[in-house]
């Protein structure tokens, strides 16, 4: 008997010192992005993931995937969260700092400094207001760079271009229209580029330095240097924008794209022409073949341009009520700078998701495609751990594309003259509200090309000023002109 | 061989049974009878209407089986020029989500309407009792939340703040268990098929309200039972929306049916809507073919629920024979 | 007509005590009660956002967010439903209101016919794969709809055109500005096709519901079918249409937006034809930066409003004549 409480006793006691020893990982929620779909296999890997974070920094994350509705409720009625994605379209950067929801990192840069080293210089402006830092962005494409994405048994095997060659790597906009009468004429009664209504994917993304995409304004990147550099216009306004439209009307009319294009809701990948488009870089292209199931190349038509809303692209935030707002920073600092952790949040779990093709690049299992596809992006920096391989061999994946996508930007980029601006709409928003309206009944067969822009630019214009176009650009100019006034 | 002809001898039992009950009203619908001529026209014209009615179904399950290049070419069509299995193949890779979220729905549908078939029955009853001293209060009660509400947000605080529903499957069950819509449907129903003078008699006898409603009026209603309860099956089945707010993504064992198939439709209208933002690491969107397929799987259990109540609806006038 | 008499010598004076069978019924209808109070009553302090600027203050919460740091702003948030062109607004007051009283009336005279009709086919196996099959559409999802509309529709494989280009015709470009005219139909069409099997159910089930012994009586004194159905069949479906009725009424001014939107693909050509409120407040928030609780809150406040004055002034009108069937 006494023995047996000597054992208890002694038990209880082991307990206790090993409890005390082993202290408490902090627990931390993090909301990032999803559509809606699920990656039915994360429960596993944040384990995994749990397992270093808690020995590296004493911290374990709860990862919570939301949609932009889920996202909306919880922060409008003040959940608790840690750590938050954040960007110009999805847990609005600028509405939430207005509301004093991010936390001003830049006392914590020290415990941010290994992630701090892996990010380029030119991609801090977005998310600095004066001396405060709201966020932490992410190393991915944050500059506009807009492609055409070109079907290898088209421009290849039949037209002969060579697609590492400069001229094929960098096909204007209009100039596509010759190689689609080509594809025309070879292929009776095929259509080269099939879109939705969302228009040919990311054709709009280059042709302004975008203030809002929503309500179509901003500036115009011709005017650049000039004195009238700091307009805010109208898409409609800007030469660029509508050059682009009267083109796509032109390849409507002659059969380049689909009758009902503007009514169409999806177009996958899979099955649009042999012509498609898409905001990316060099180095997309296995991406893209990856969801075409088609070897293909890319040709840059724009881009690449620095806008604030490209830097703000994709940036994780810390809670303004954050209980740990220290431990929230060093798993910024893990996520960006520790190349296994990134690896297994990203891909999963080796050998059940994905396999290592060679050093720096991986492919996913069947497995991996089906239970842990999401919005890596959301995450943290792509520049970190191996790339994906592309299922073809004409289409190889390079492991140096970050580096050489940074070096890119540094030489080429244009910089937008606003950097850092985010307007208020709130003083208009009844006339941007009524505005969007409006967009919303033109835009799509604008963009599809199936209207014709000599008709329908006066009528939208002379709509869209009739419910407030004007006041809400002064109200705009206004803030601008306050911003670099204050710059 | 005995089982057998045990087994054949209780099905002449049946039938003859069947017989008897409608030969009780037999004499009566002989002269009851609306002309040949009528019949063959009104059953004409059901068949039509049903033929335009099963080919939507029919036009899905198509294109669940046609190519996805088919359509990418020629657009969907009745008569697909190439046919394919790929979207089962690919709805079975996803054997664990749609498998899981299908017995998920099941479930759901089957506890969420015993539920509300007894809140609606209840309250129902209550609202049709003529001497019933709070059934002026009561009306207005129920009338109210059917016209004004309080949002998504006021409701998204309450139920995830108050009541702690997020993640959980009560979230998916609790809020549209009830309807004023069927309520007053049922107490339309009460109110004209229930006769004052059996309540009386029942509370002549000793019997409480209770005992009343369950043994005196629930067995001569049950047309309207089997109405709320088919209204609220197919309510339950259809539903997605609570799931698509109150279930996180990473919970997606708590996923119903109907919420896997939005989930790909938000997804699209998604990509849609920020064709502007969308760069070269945003996943594709899923095939027509396998969203049909989809579909497939969520109509086809539920259609065959459905004669399980139409008996209910369609024994023609021996129930109100035998009761009068 | 002699059950109602009854009914009102038997009704009973109101009495000013409790009596047994009050507590006994409010017993028995206290769990609905309480689901109403905690699902319906409780989060009806949501409406004050329909007249706040709502503004989230960091870490305190929702009401806190709501009584405090949030400004009245009167009905500010109201303005957005009337500020697009004088033509959209008519539109989309006229379509909204147009279609649901069109709806309204079809929807019920169409199953009314048809639950009556049913019950007269000889074969009742007929009858019940019949109605399985009307049934068919309500599973569907407007977007499924939308899909199928459009294979029927679509300006160059769509099985329409093809059979207009077979039979020597000019193809109709659906969608665009040559398909506006016959869009209303083809939306009723659609609204109808979709609703009627769901809405044959209520009926059918009174219908099954009356006293068989009414026919037989009519039978005996040689009544024929026609007969009973007008003044046996219809007078008893009387309460239930009226109540379906009234409760359709309430909400006149909302619209199955499913419908609208995904079947005509918010085409901008059509949007005469298919704009509704509904559609108009989706179009301006959906997907918007900005927070938008506060502009949907303000147009479910007002649909509710005015659908709370067409609702009470139909319920009193139908009262005046027949108080018996009146929803209060």
């Amino acid at each position: 008997m006494k023995k047996l409480l000597a054992i208890v006793l002694a038990l209880v006691m082991l307990m206790a010192v090993g409890m005390a020893s082993a202290e408490e990982p902090v627990k931390l929620t993090w909301w990032l992005f999803t559509t809606g779909d699920a990656p039915v296999d994360w429960p596993e890997v944040e384990a995994k993931l749990n397992e270093i974070s808690r020995e590296k920094i004493g911290v374990e994350i709860e990862y919570k995937w939301m949609t932009a509705d889920q996202i909306n409720l919880a922060t409008q009625s003040g959940e608790y969260f840690d750590l938050a994605f954040t960007c110009g379209w999805y847990n609005d950067y600028a509405t939430n700092i207005a509301n004093g929801m991010f936390l001003d990192i830049a006392p914590y840069m020290d415990l941010l400094a290994d992630a701090k080293a892996l990010t380029p210089d030119n991609i801090w402006a977005g998310v600095t207001q004066g001396e405060k830092i709201y966020g932490f962005p992410h190393v991915k494409d944050y500059g506009i760079e807009v492609f055409w994405i070109l079907d290898t048994d088209f421009f290849v095997d039949e037209l002969g271009l060579d697609p590492t060659s400069y001229e094929a790597q960098h096909i204007g906009f209009a100039e596509m229209g010759e190689y689609m009468a080509k594809y025309v004429e070879l292929h009776p009664g095929e259509i080269p580029l099939k879109v939705n209504k969302g228009g040919a994917t990311s054709w709009m993304n280059g042709l302004a330095d975008w203030i809002s995409l929503e309500y179509w304004l901003g500036l115009d990147w011709a005017q650049k240097g000039t004195e009238n550099e700091l307009q805010v216009k109208s898409a409609l306004d800007i030469p660029k924008f509508t050059e682009a439209l009267y083109t796509l009307h032109d390849w409507y009319e002659k059969g380049y794209i689909n009758a009902d294009a503007a009514v169409t809701e999806s177009m996958p990948r899979s099955i649009a022409g042999v012509v498609q488009s898409g905001q990316g870089w060099f180095g997309a292209e296995t991406v893209w073949a990856n969801a075409k199931q088609k070897a293909c190349f890319i040709s840059r038509f724009d881009g690449p341009y620095l806008t604030t809303d490209g830097l703000i692209g994709s940036v994780t935030a810390v809670s303004s009520y954050s209980e740990h707002p220290e431990e929230a920073v060093k798993a910024i600092n893990l996520m960006n700078s520790d190349p296994e952790y990134r690896t297994i949040a990203r891909y999963g779990i080796e050998g059940k998701h994905y396999e290592v093709v060679e050093p720096g690049i991986v492919k996913r299992t069947d497995l991996g495609n089906a239970n842990m596809s999401l919005a890596a992006y959301t995450q943290g920096s792509y520049a970190l751990g191996p790339v994906e391989a592309s299922p073809f061999e004409s289409v190889p994946a390079n492991p140096n594309q970050w580096t050489e996508l940074v070096e890119r930007y540094t030489a080429e980029a244009i910089t937008s003259s606003v950097l850092g601006f985010m307007p208020n709409i709130e003083p208009v928003a009844d006339q941007c509200l009524a505005m969007k309206n409006v967009w919303e009944q033109y835009i799509y067969e604008m963009q599809t090309g199936t209207s014709d822009p000599a008709v329908v630019i006066p009528e939208l214009k002379a709509e869209l000023e009739a419910v407030g176009l004007n006041e809400v650009i002064a109200e705009i100019q206004a803030q601008l002109d306050a911003f670099m006034a204050a710059k | 061989m005995a089982i057998f002809k045990k087994k054949e001898a209780d099905t002449y039992n049946e039938l003859d049974a069947k017989k008897n009950a409608s030969n009780v009203s037999d004499g009566m619908l002989r002269f009851n009878r609306v002309t040949p001529f009528s019949n063959a026209l009104y059953s004409a014209l059901f068949i039509f209407i049903a033929a335009i009615c099963v080919l939507p179904v029919l036009f899905v399950i198509i294109i669940s089986f046609t190519s996805e290049q088919s359509i990418g070419v020629y657009g969907y069509s009745f008569f697909p020029k190439e046919l394919s299995v790929a979207s089962y193949k690919y709805v079975w890779n996803m054997r664990d989500l749609v498998g899981r979220s299908f017995l998920n729905s099941i479930g759901i549908t089957v506890f969420g309407t015993c539920l509300g078939v007894i809140l609606t029955a209840t309250m129902g009853y209550t609202l049709s009792r003529r001497n019933y001293k709070f059934r002026g209060f009561y009306t207005w009660f129920i009338f109210i939340p059917m016209l004004f509400r309080g949002g998504t947000l006021a409701s998204y605080v309450v139920n995830t703040q108050i009541m702690h529903l997020k993640d959980t499957y009560w979230a998916l069950i609790l809020p549209i268990c009830c309807s004023t819509f069927n309520i007053i449907i049922m107490r339309t129903f009460f109110t004209t098929t229930v006769p004052d003078e059996m309540i009386e008699s029942g509370k002549i006898d000793g019997a409480n309200q209770l005992r009343i409603f369950v043994q005196l009026v629930l067995p001569i209603c049950l047309p309207a039972i089997a109405t709320i309860a088919l209204f609220l099956t197919f309510a339950y089945w259809n539903e997605w929306f609570h799931a698509s707010i109150y279930i996180s993504s990473t919970r997606s064992d708590l996923f119903p049916l109907q919420y896997v198939l939005v989930s790909i439709e938000q997804k699209i209208q998604w990509l849609i809507n920020n064709a502007g933002n969308v760069s070269a690491d945003a996943q594709d969107v899923p095939s027509e073919t396998m969203r049909m397929a989809i579909v497939v799987i969520a109509v086809v259990p539920i259609m065959f629920s459905y004669p399980f109540f139409q008996k209910y609806y369609i024994s023609g006038l021996t129930v109100g024979a035998v009761k009068g | 007509m002699s059950q109602t008499d009854k009914t009102t010598v038997l009704q009973p004076k109101k009495k000013s005590k409790l009596t047994l069978d009050d507590i006994q019924l409010f017993l028995l209808s206290l769990p609905t009660t309480i689901w109403f109070i905690m699902f319906c009553y409780v989060p009806m302090f949501g409406i004050l956002i329909a007249f706040k600027k709502y503004k989230v203050a960091p870490g305190k919460g929702f009401l806190w967010s709501l009584v405090y740091n949030s400004k009245w702003c009167g009905l500010d948030n109201f303005k957005f439903l009337f500020s697009s062109n004088m033509k959209t607004t008519i539109a989309m007051f006229r379509n909204t209101i147009g279609y649901n009283i069109i709806f309204i009336v079809l929807g019920i005279v169409i199953p009314v016919a048809l639950a009556i009709i049913i019950s007269h086919l000889y074969s009742k196996k007929l009858a019940k794969v019949c109605q399985t099959m009307i049934f068919l559409p309500h599973f569907l999802s407007w977007v499924i709809v939308g899909y199928f509309v459009y294979a029927f529709l679509a300006t160059k494989e769509g099985l329409v055109n093809n059979i207009l280009i077979g039979m020597g015709l000019d193809p109709v470009k659906w969608y665009q500005k040559d398909g506006l005219p016959y869009w209303p139909y083809i939306l009723v069409f659609l609204n109808v096709w979709k609703n009627v099997g769901y809405n044959m159910i209520v009926y059918m089930a009174s219908i099954n519901g009356i006293d068989g012994s009414l026919y037989e009586a009519a039978v005996i004194d040689g009544a024929s079918k026609h007969q009973q159905t007008k003044y046996i069949t219809i007078p008893l479906l009387k309460p239930v249409i009226i109540i379906m009725f009234i409760m359709a009424v309430g909400r006149i001014f909302n619209s199955d937006f499913g419908l609208f939107y995904r079947t005509t693909r918010n085409s901008a050509a059509l949007y005469d034809a298919f704009v509704t409120l509904d559609v108009y407040v989706y179009n301006s928030l959906f997907n918007s930066t900005i927070p938008t609780y506060g502009y949907a809150s303000a147009a479910g406040f007002m649909q509710s409003v005015f659908g709370c004055i067409t609702l009470v002034t139909a319920n009193a009108i139908v009262s005046k004549f027949d108080k018996e069937s009146a929803f209060f």
